[in-house]
Formats: structure tokens, C-alpha cells, sequence
């Protein structure tokens, strides 16, 4: 069935199956290669009893499937489920970049993939619990169901590797900011029982007391690309991972581009409510736009970006007072 | 005191002009808001068992 669905939403659904260690031999007993305790530890997240079980966006859960693979009755449900989650808006936008090589290329009996999970924000988003969680999937794997009748039907999207299983492999979420970005970094081997072009990598944002997913990605390790804004820079290197600036320029010398920086220090000076500056050295612009701004910030008792310096006065609140002070600035030109 | 009497106005002046703009503005912020987000992924996570 979720081959039929893959084929109706290409891009918007993206599936792990755990599945029998036949289809993926285990090893290294409490590694991330180690499927059975994976398989315990996930399905303890979301109390699985009854199987199939699937499990969307780590909320909603679908019990039972049909005998030997009948489940055309079930997909029109299963069509609409997506329909609607899919509707649902998130804050994060992930990509995986990388670098595939070949065992044949690199000489060695084991391919080896070397990725890097971009994670940006679109809108303020309390990073509290969130993490970014990993999976190694294989695709069309063959199978014989000798019980039903032999049919022959591929398993598919089926969990080789959990990247993030361990405590130290744990990838926990630091950005909070509209325009702010992460890079996650890692690399493993594949032996020669894998299928390198059916591999590919699933990326979620999750939170990690209520297993709620906020946005998933999926990349073939085979198309990997390690500079997807082609600015020339890698982005394991890049200060700004997903906006093209081959110049890397950084004003405020924070390691994050002037082209993706929500905090540009050079901007972001007292009074400057509004962040807006000129010339290329960000000369910051204080003038009664910066005045009606903050006048709406004191009425409505809400920041609108954490990188405001607005407590003029540095008595710990931001009010009419501090409307005063910055009124006194541009009045005498203090800027 | 003039200074004060000054900044008094001036106050009035743009709190008056500032109580339409930040209606204007609450709206404004919720559509951009909306439309700034990324339509989400679906993730399913599918279990069937390991015999």
C-alpha cells in the first residue's frame, strides 16, 4: 500500500519500516546497527501493540492492515490522512547534502557516505526538546511471502540504521530565530549487502518528550550534493548552508553569514528597532520609524526579534521610558 | 520644560497615528506569518513486527 501512496505524493510522504531482521541483519548489539533494540526502543515511544502499526508524524497511529497485502479498501483513508497533515505548516526547512563514494571509487571493500543535515528557520520556534533524528532506509527489498500463495512484493523504505539511536549520537536543536540555520555533520560505511542506489537517509524534527514530528526530509545517498546553493562553498563550510554568498561575508565575525544572519551585530544597535542600516558596512538607519515601532513593542508587550536592544534606559523592562530615551536620540541625532 | 512639553505632544501625536497602524500591522504580521512557514512533510513510521 505505501508504495502505492509513495507514488501518489512523491515528495510530501516519507516512510521507515521496521521490519524483520531477516530483511536487515543486525550487528553490533546496542550499536545503531542494532535493529531489534531499535525496533524496542521506537515502538515503546508510541506504546505498539497490535501490527501493523503505523505511526504519523509520531501523533496519530493506524492499527491492522489486510491478509497478504489486500489493502486496496484501506488506501482511500490512508489519502486522506496525508491530505490533511500535509496541510499542516511547520517553521523548519531541512535538506541533506553529502558526499557519496562508491566502494569502487574509494578502493575499499565499503562504500562510505558523508552527510550534512541542514536544518533553517522560517519563523521564531522555541528550540526546548527538539531534535533532529536520523534513519538509514533501504528500498525494494525483495521478498517471497511463501503464505500467501508465494507472492513476490518488495519490502519497502525499511530501516537499516538508526543514526541518532544512541545518547551520544543524540542531535539536539540550539536555533530559535526566523532566518537562523544548523548543519548536522556525520558519516558511516556501507558493506557490500546493501543496494547503494535504493539507500537513502530520512531526516525528522521531533520533539523528544512527546515524539510529535514538525518536518521531515529524505535524500538518496546516490544524488547527494555537497554545495546545494552552488555558491562554491561546501556546506560543511558554508556560513550560510542554504543562500547563495560565495563571498562568506561576515560583519559581526559571528560564523553565520551577513546573507542569512537575523542578528547582525552591526545592525542590530540600540534604537535600531526596526534593524534596518546602509552602505556596506550596516551602518545602522535610527529615526522615527524605530520610534513608531517601538511605541507598537511598549503597547503590545512583545518583542517581535530577541535581537532588539530596546531597554535604553538598562533597568531590565522595555517602556514608555525607553520611548522616551529613543524619541531624545533622534531628536538630537544620536544615532 | 519646553523640551518636556515637547516630547509630550510629540507623544500624543504618534500614539494616536500608531493605535490604526498597529491594528493594520497585527494583521499584516498574521498573513505573513502564515505564508512564511513551510508546508510540512509527512512522516510514517510503520511497524510489523521482527518474526
Amino acid at each position: 500500500m505505501y508504495d502505492t501512496l509513495q507514488i501518489i505524493f512523491p515528495t510530501t510522504l516519507k516512510i521507515v519500516e521496521w521490519h524483520s531482521p531477516s530483511f536487515t541483519p543486525s550487528s553490533g548489539a546496542g550499536s545503531d546497527l542494532d535493529l531489534p533494540s531499535a525496533y524496542n526502543i521506537r515502538s515503546g515511544y508510541y506504546g505498539v501493540g497490535g501490527i501493523p502499526h503505523s505511526q504519523f508524524n509520531g501523533d496519530s497511529a493506524s492499527v491492522g492492515g489486510a491478509q497478504c497485502g489486500n489493502y486496496d479498501n484501506m488506501i482511500d483513508g490512508y489519502h486522506n490522512a496525508i491530505i490533511s497533515l500535509s496541510s499542516q505548516n511547520t517553521p523548519y526547512q531541512l535538506d541533506i547534502s553529502g558526499v557519496y563514494t562508491s566502494a569502487e571509487d574509494a578502493g575499499t571493500a565499503t562504500a562510505n557516505v558523508a552527510y550534512d543535515v541542514t536544518l533553517v528557520l522560517d519563523d521564531n520556534m522555541d528550540s526546548e526538546n527538539m531534535e533532529v533524528d536520523l534513519f538509514v532506509i533501504e528500498d525494494k527489498i525483495f521478498s517471497y511471502w511463501g503464505a500467501c500463495g508465494g507472492l513476490e512484493h518488495d519490502a519497502n523504505n525499511v530501516a537499516r540504521r538508526w543514526l541518532t539511536k544512541l545518547d551520544d549520537q543524540k542531535l539536539p536543536i540550539s536555533i530559535s530565530l526566523e532566518g537562523e540555520s544548523e548543519v548536522f555533520s556525520g558519516s558511516f560505511d556501507l558493506s557490500e549487502g546493501w543496494i547503494d542506489e535504493n539507500i537513502s537517509i530520512v531526516a525528522t524534527v521531533y520533539n523528544k518528550d512527546t515524539y510529535s514530528v514538525y518536518q521531515t526530509f529524505e535524500n538518496s545517498i546516490t544524488t547527494l550534493d555537497p554545495d546545494p546553493d552552488e555558491d562554491g562553498i561546501a556546506n560543511i563550510n558554508d556560513n550560510c548552508p542554504n543562500v547563495y554568498n560565495p563571498n562568506q561575508e561576515d560583519a559581526d565575525g559571528d560564523l553565520l553569514g551577513n546573507a542569512c544572519d537575523p542578528c547582525n551585530s552591526l545592525v542590530n544597535s540600540p534604537g535600531n528597532v526596526n534593524l534596518d542600516a546602509s552602505g556596506e558596512q550596516f551602518e545602522p538607519i535610527i529615526n522615527v520609524n524605530d520610534i513608531l515601532m517601538l511605541s507598537d513593542i511598549v503597547d503590545n508587550n512583545e518583542l517581535i526579534n530577541d535581537c532588539h536592544q530596546l531597554d535604553l534606559l538598562a533597568d531590565g523592562s522595555i517602556n514608555s521610558f525607553d520611548l522616551a530615551v529613543l524619541v531624545d536620540m533622534v531628536m538630537s541625532g544620536q544615532n | 520644560m519646553k523640551k518636556i512639553l515637547f516630547f509630550f505632544v510629540i507623544g500624543f501625536a504618534f500614539s494616536q497615528k500608531i493605535n490604526n497602524q498597529s491594528i493594520e500591522n497585527t494583521e499584516l504580521f498574521k498573513v505573513i506569518e502564515t505564508a512564511s512557514r513551510s508546508q510540512q512533510s509527512v512522516f510514517i513510521e510503520m511497524f510489523t513486527g521482527l518474526n
